[in-house]
Order: structure tokens, then sequence, then C-alpha cells
């Protein structure tokens, strides 16, 4: 059934892009333009990359937000999936399948932009990639968790969903200047966040992967748990 | 067929339940009830796409939980909206859905379409209420069903496909094994394939009824008597002008006994319509007594 499902929403989901993600689409290819043009002119200085790094970390997590959830198709589809005769569980992995599919265009888009105009050793893009990927999976699977929680027997109060948004962007945004720490050299650190920023970028790559990893993981397996307890069905 | 126990399901401003209901296999029943009675909710908590408070539903047999979906794959439901994949033709919806059920016939979806005169090929988008809820029905009954749960499905159709419509629920209800639960606001719709009544108000079955029953004890009764008679048993609603009385009864033979033994003479009864007991029962209840007015 899960294959099933993954292959409904994906010739759904393509055909919708295709007929109707138009202005997607242009955003889309704005975006690469422009940080193409970007990246050539800050090519030969190294300090450029700070700003390439972040800024589309920042962009193609915003991106890949509106697409993802956008209220409307999503409710829609929920509604048509909850009819069908398969439960909830398995409509939530087969959702989360084609959302993790998914974020890999974007993210490997970025990384074909990156390798071609930034002086990163393989590695580093490898780790970049990997980082990105799995920063935007914690994106969007917090905001699902977020989308859910209205949902859930036990009413929250709207001040808890405040916190629990607000924490949600301080967590996005402790990502990006992380990532903007570990993945640059030291010295532009210094220069960017003060001294005391070298204990942030002392953990490197693979911890931040590490930490991304156990938080996009665990921020998944939550939301699928708590779209098992909505009060609507939320696969 | 369906079996609900002590189901529940509570909102901030509603509450549905506690309700009980047994639909037998192969019978017909309409589901009654004004707006905001909780119908729609009904269907919902049985199609488990809201999550019920408590209470034990199944169907067929099989007992519905969020773990599985096995339940669903022999009902049929016809929403108060179609959700359907806005950009694929309707031919393609179909076929989209035809993956998920063990008994879907092609056959049947095509032969159920053309009786409609649903253009198969069209892009749903562009579909008009009517036409998606024409895809709906189709949908609902190509699998197969046994049990059909209907939200006022004629409620967008035109009297044509109305028509032809309820001509092929006709038709489905020669199966044996076919159970109905057809919710609408328009008695005369229904009356001449329903069983049973069921009768919904506030979240709450106020009736479980057969229709020769309800037809067969309801009765308004008029009378003449200048004595003090109380209230007349099960009186669910009463009108006096002087001497003149005429009461509404849900059962009218302990009515007129009553009266008998009271004195009263010339004591007239008159049979009243599935809808007019419809509005009564939901206006007045069942079992409440009413003094006269």
């Amino acid at each position: 059934m899960i294959s099933r499902l993954v292959r409904m929403q994906l010739r759904s989901r393509l055909h919708e892009l295709v007929l109707s993600g138009g202005t997607m689409l242009v955003l889309l290819v704005l975006f690469v333009y422009v940080m193409w043009t970007l990246a050539v002119r800050l090519a030969p200085a190294s300090d450029g990359r700070v700003d390439l790094l972040v800024l589309s970390a920042g962009v193609s997590s915003v991106l890949l937000a509106v697409a993802v959830f956008r209220r409307h198709a999503r409710e829609k589809r929920t509604r048509l999936l909850a009819e069908l005769p398969v439960s909830t569980l398995q409509v939530s992995v087969a959702s989360w399948y084609v959302r993790l599919l998914g974020l890999w265009i974007p993210v490997l888009a970025y990384a074909v932009v990156l390798a071609r105009v930034a002086d990163l050793r393989f590695a580093t893009l490898v780790s970049v990639v990997l980082a990105t990927y799995l920063g935007a999976t914690t994106l969007v699977a917090a905001m699902s968790v977020a989308l859910t929680i209205p949902h859930l027997p036990l009413r929250l109060s709207a001040w808890v969903r405040g916190i629990y948004l607000a924490a949600v962007l301080v967590a996005v945004v402790i990502w990006v200047v992380w990532s903007a720490f570990v993945f640059v050299p030291a010295a532009e650190v210094v220069e960017v966040a003060g001294m005391g920023a070298r204990g942030v970028a002392g953990v490197g790559a693979p911890g931040l992967v590490a930490s991304l990893l156990v938080s996009a993981v665990g921020l998944v397996l939550l939301d699928v748990w708590l779209r098992g307890r909505a009060d609507d069905y939320l696969g | 067929m369906l079996e609900i126990t002590n189901l529940c399901k509570r909102y901030d401003r509603f509450a549905l339940g506690p309700i009980d209901l047994r639909l037998e296999p192969g019978t017909v029943h309409g589901l009654i009830g004004p707006n905001g009675a909780g119908k729609t909710t009904l269907f919902r908590l049985v199609m488990g796409t809201v999550r019920r408070d408590q209470g034990l539903i199944t169907v067929g047999g099989r007992r519905a939980q969020a773990a599985s979906g096995d339940w669903k794959q022999r009902i049929g439901y016809v929403g108060d909206y179609t959700p359907l994949f806005e950009h694929w033709s309707g031919a393609r919806n179909l076929d989209a859905f035809a993956a998920f059920y063990d008994s879907w016939s092609d056959e049947v979806a095509q032969s159920l379409a053309s009786r409609l005169e649903l253009d198969l090929s069209q892009t749903v988008r562009a579909y008009s209420t009517g036409q998606r809820t024409k895809l709906a029905i189709v949908r609902a009954l190509a699998h197969h069903p046994n049990l059909l749960l209907l939200d006022e499905p004629a409620s967008g159709l035109d009297p044509v496909a109305r028509e032809t419509f309820l001509e092929i629920l006709f038709e489905q209800m020669g199966n044996e094994e076919l159970t109905v639960l057809y919710a609408t606001h328009h008695v005369s719709e229904i009356e001449r394939m329903v069983d049973r009544l069921v009768l919904i108000r506030g979240g709450r079955i106020l009736a479980h009824e057969s229709v020769d029953a309800l037809v067969e004890n309801w009765r308004r009764i008029t009378f003449r008597t200048n004595r003090p008679i109380g209230d007349v048993p099960h009186q669910v609603s009463g009108v006096r002008e002087g001497d003149d009385h005429q009461v509404t009864t849900s059962s009218f033979q302990s009515a007129v006994w009553y009266l008998e033994s009271q004195g009263v003479e010339r004591i007239e009864t008159s049979r009243l319509t599935t809808e007019q007991i419809c509005v009564q029962v939901l206006r007045h209840g069942v079992a409440r007594r009413k003094g006269h007015d």
C-alpha cells in the first residue's frame, strides 16, 4: 500500500508541478540564476562563500517550506487520502518518503552550483550537501509538527504554540549560523563573529551533520507519531 | 454490517454521542437531521477521517482503527465534499483509486459514468459541483461496496442526474448484502427506498425506527371535549381552541384508549406523512410529553 501511495503522490505532484507549478519554476530558475551570478562574481574572493552558503541555504529552505506547505493543497490531499482504505501510518510514511525524495532536487541543484563556482574540497562539498539536506528536512519536519499540534486532542493554548514556533525559528537561525561557522575558514569566522565562535566551529562538519541528522530523524519520527494521534486524519 | 457502540466525539462547541447504532446487512437507512445535527461527523467517524474520543465501530466484522485501513475496503462513501486530484482527468483519478481496492471494476466505473453522463476525459478542475459528485458516486460504487455511506449525495445533482442516481441506487439494492446509510434533508427523496429512519439532533439519535412503524404509530388526533383530560399518552405536540383539541402522538392506539377511557367521543385520527413525522420528531423529540399549547 505504501508503494502505491508513493507512486500516486509522486505522479500527482509531478503533474501538478508541470501544469501549475509555473510560478514556482520561475522562482526556482530565478534563484539559481541569481546564485550563479553572485557566485561567479564572488568566486575570486574566498570570503564570498559565507554569503553564498547562508543565502542559498536560507532561500532554499524558504522555497521548500512554501512548496511543501501550501496549506490548501495539503488539506485537499489529506482528505483525499483519508478516504482510501489505508492506515494513518501508511499515509504518513508515504508522504514523508515523497517529501524526502523531493527535498533532494533543490539540494542537489544547489550542490551543482556550489561545485561549479566554489573552491571547496570534495569532502567539504559532500558535508555541505548533507548538512543542507538534513537542515531542510529538520525545517520541514519542524513546520509539519507545528501544523499538526493544533489538531491534537490535547488543546494547546496559542502562546504554547507561539513558543514552539519561536523555538523552531531560533533553531533554524542557529543552524544557518552554525553552518557558516563550520564551513568557512576559522579566520573568517573570527572576523565575522568574534573570538567566541571558535568553540562552535571547533565541532566541525561531522558534528554539524550528526546533530542535524539527529534533529531531522527525531522530528520526522515525532511528526509521524503525532499524526497518528491527531484529531483529524493527517496522513 | 455496521455496528456502532457508545461512539462519542467532542468538539469545543459540539458533542456527538453517545451513539449506538446497528445496521443489518441488506437494509437501507435514511439519516435525517437538521443542519449541525452531527450527520457528517458520524460519517467521518465511520470513515476514520476524524478520530473518535471513545466507542467502537465495526464494519462487516472488521474493527475500524487507525492502524489499519482494511475496514474501508468495502465502504463506498460520497461525502459532503469530494476531494480529487484536480489536475487529472476523471478517468485518471479513477485509475489512481482503483489501485487501492481489491474488488474494483473498471467496467462498472465506465458504465456508471456513462449512465450519469460524466465525461471522464475532462480535467477534474473543470468539473462543476454536480460532476464532482457524479465522480464520487462512480468511485463509491465501482468497488462493489457492502456499506454505502451517502452524505447528501444528490444535493449538487441536476434533476435528471438525481433520478438516474436514484435508479442506480435501486439497482444496487438488489445486492442483498448492501447496507445503505443515506443522509438527506429531503425525506421524499429516500422515502420509497429506506427500511428505517435514523433521526438525529444535537449529536444524539432520537429515533431509529422502520418507516412503516412510524407511519402506523404517529397520528394526528382531533377531538372535542370541555373536560380537563391532562396529557394524552405519547403526546408530542398539541393545539387547543376552545373545546377543540388537536394532538400529535407517537402511539395513537394508547392515546385513543386513554381518550375513550376519559369519556371523549368523536375521536378522529389522521396519518402523517413521513416528512411530517420527521419534523415532529426533530422538533419535539419522541418520548417527550407535552401539555396543551
